[in-house]
């Protein structure tokens, strides 16, 4: 794995807003980097870069959902910050197997060492459409008769066709918050959709309605099934939260989803795996015999709240998450190329042993990734 | 090694006039209502014949009055739309969910 300086295209900007990345920027007075799309790099990685990546994220797709199972036949939900009128939505759901449609893995890579899970964004990930389109348009143009680790986009087709089979009248609708980003990752899910042949409709979350007996568009028609990119700690928590366990929606993603995207997965998976090559010690309530690790919040979004410890000074990140409670992990050693510290989200499309579809690398000047932090494309070299 | 042989890519991300024209939308051009689409812009859906239409509209009200203008600038007809906002029951409630992302400020978006 390398990264390389590479000059970016003419009109990259035009390139990039025609097939949909229009949040490709940072808002121009805002302390954020002015590109997310950044193609004056780009990383290179070998086909045995490829097959380390691909191998870990479907092992780790097994061991997270053992986890899942562990915490519920164990009742850990008060550890993780899960409140009881959760508790019956989750395993319902997970009884029944509502399916998943897609998460990312964030994992430290640094070529050599096996790759280590960060995190895992089980439930609302986005980036999506920069990895599973934007960067194989960049490829095309530059690179053709290069590869890269990515089926992303036929895969997302052929799991709405799965899910169709499950969805009434074959309709999902689909809602975020009023959100540049989100509305982006929404719209590309909401194509794949149509491309897979459901029929679709897109509003805000504030537009479901709650009906006396179910729960409704904005024009009061009965939503059947819903993916919503909105976390479930949200959800649940929110006025509506109530009528959830009474309703007969079907959620994408599930409820049980909401047990991987919480970072208490990460103790749990450690407890059941220790010393699993791609895992990273992590505890609840204490950093233990740690002495370089991060402390990030239980139900924390984007980098915030984030607390880096290390020799020397201490690395904060601020926020407004943290009241549900923490958990400490190891820190990993970030790769560092030119600078820039590179994070690998690694998609999968369902969630089982062979989900493992493709990535996209993100970087920054920070060791901690945030919302802020850049896209760059890569290729198998 | 080919990790991706192909990607058959006919995105359609941005929700245009195609689809909607066909259900008179009152936000395009040659079926403009200036009223209608103002109330409907943020509401994401609008009722033709006494069927929702469920649309996402990705730019606030200016810019399809822009579009307008520009469209019978240059001699383009219109034929206004007979849609209308829809009604909601009187039972139905609606805002409950979406509160979480506004009190967390700056840090609203909702993906990760």
């Amino acid at each position: 794995m390398r990264r390389v300086d590479s000059t970016p295209r003419v009109h990259w900007d035009r390139r990039v807003e025609a097939a949909g990345l229009t949040w490709h920027s940072g808002e121009p007075l805002s302390e954020a980097p002015a590109i997310y799309w950044n193609e004056s790099a780009f990383y290179e990685f070998t086909s045995k870069d490829i097959e380390a990546l691909e191998s870990s994220t479907n092992e780790l797709a097994t061991m997270t959902l053992h986890a899942a199972g562990h915490i519920i036949k164990n009742k850990l939900y008060a550890k993780m910050g899960i409140p009881e009128s959760a508790v019956g939505l989750i395993e319902s759901s997970w009884e029944a197997e509502h399916p998943s449609l897609y998460g990312r893995f964030d994992l430290a890579y640094d070529g050599s060492n096996p790759p280590k899970l960060l995190e895992y964004n089980a439930d609302t990930p986005t980036s999506l459409l920069e990895a599973a389109v934007i960067q194989w348009y960049w490829l095309q143009d530059l690179f053709p008769s290069r590869d890269q680790f990515n089926s992303i986009h036929e895969r997302l087709i052929a799991r709405w066709k799965e899910l169709a089979a499950c969805l009434p009248d074959q309709h999902v609708d689909l809602c975020s918050i009023d959100d540049a980003e989100d509305g982006m990752t929404v719209t590309y899910l909401e194509d794949a959709a149509r491309q897979a042949g459901l029929t679709t409709s897109i509003f805000p979350i504030d537009e479901v309605g709650w009906d006396g007996a179910r729960f409704v568009g904005p024009d009061d028609r009965p939503l059947g099934a819903v993916f919503k990119l909105y976390p479930w700690e949200w959800m649940i928590r929110e006025d509506f939260g109530r009528h959830l366990a009474a309703d007969h929606t079907i959620w994408i993603e599930p409820p049980w989803k909401m047990l991987l995207s919480n970072k208490g997965i990460l103790p749990v998976v450690w407890e059941l795996y220790p010393q699993h090559p791609n895992l990273l010690e992590t505890r609840f309530d204490d950093s233990g015999e740690m002495k370089e690790w991060i402390k990030k919040p239980l139900l924390g979004r984007e980098g915030a709240n984030i607390t880096l410890h290390q020799d020397g000074a201490d690395v904060e990140t601020a926020g407004s998450y943290g009241a549900e409670g923490f958990i400490f992990q190891e820190r990993a050693a970030l790769n560092r190329m030119n600078g820039m510290h590179a994070v690998v989200g690694s998609w999968m499309i369902g969630h089982n042993e062979d989900s493992s579809c493709g990535i996209g690398v993100r970087e920054s000047k920070s060791p901690i990734i945030t919302n802020t932090s850049q896209f760059v494309p890569h290729q198998i070299g | 090694m080919k990790r991706s042989a192909s990607v058959t890519l006919t995105l359609a991300v941005t929700l245009g006039a195609a689809r909607a024209q066909q259900y008179a939308d009152p936000c395009d051009a040659a079926t403009f209502n200036a009223k209608v689409c103002q109330a409907v812009v943020s509401r994401g859906s609008y009722c033709s014949q006494g069927t929702p239409v469920t649309i996402h509209y990705q730019q606030p009200y200016p810019y399809y009055y822009d579009r307008y203008r520009s469209y019978t600038g240059q001699g383009g007809a219109v034929n206004p739309s007979r849609a209308e906002p829809c009604r909601h029951g009187a039972a139905t409630v609606h805002g409950g969910f979406g509160a979480t992302a506004a009190s967390h400020g700056g840090e609203s978006k909702a993906g990760g």
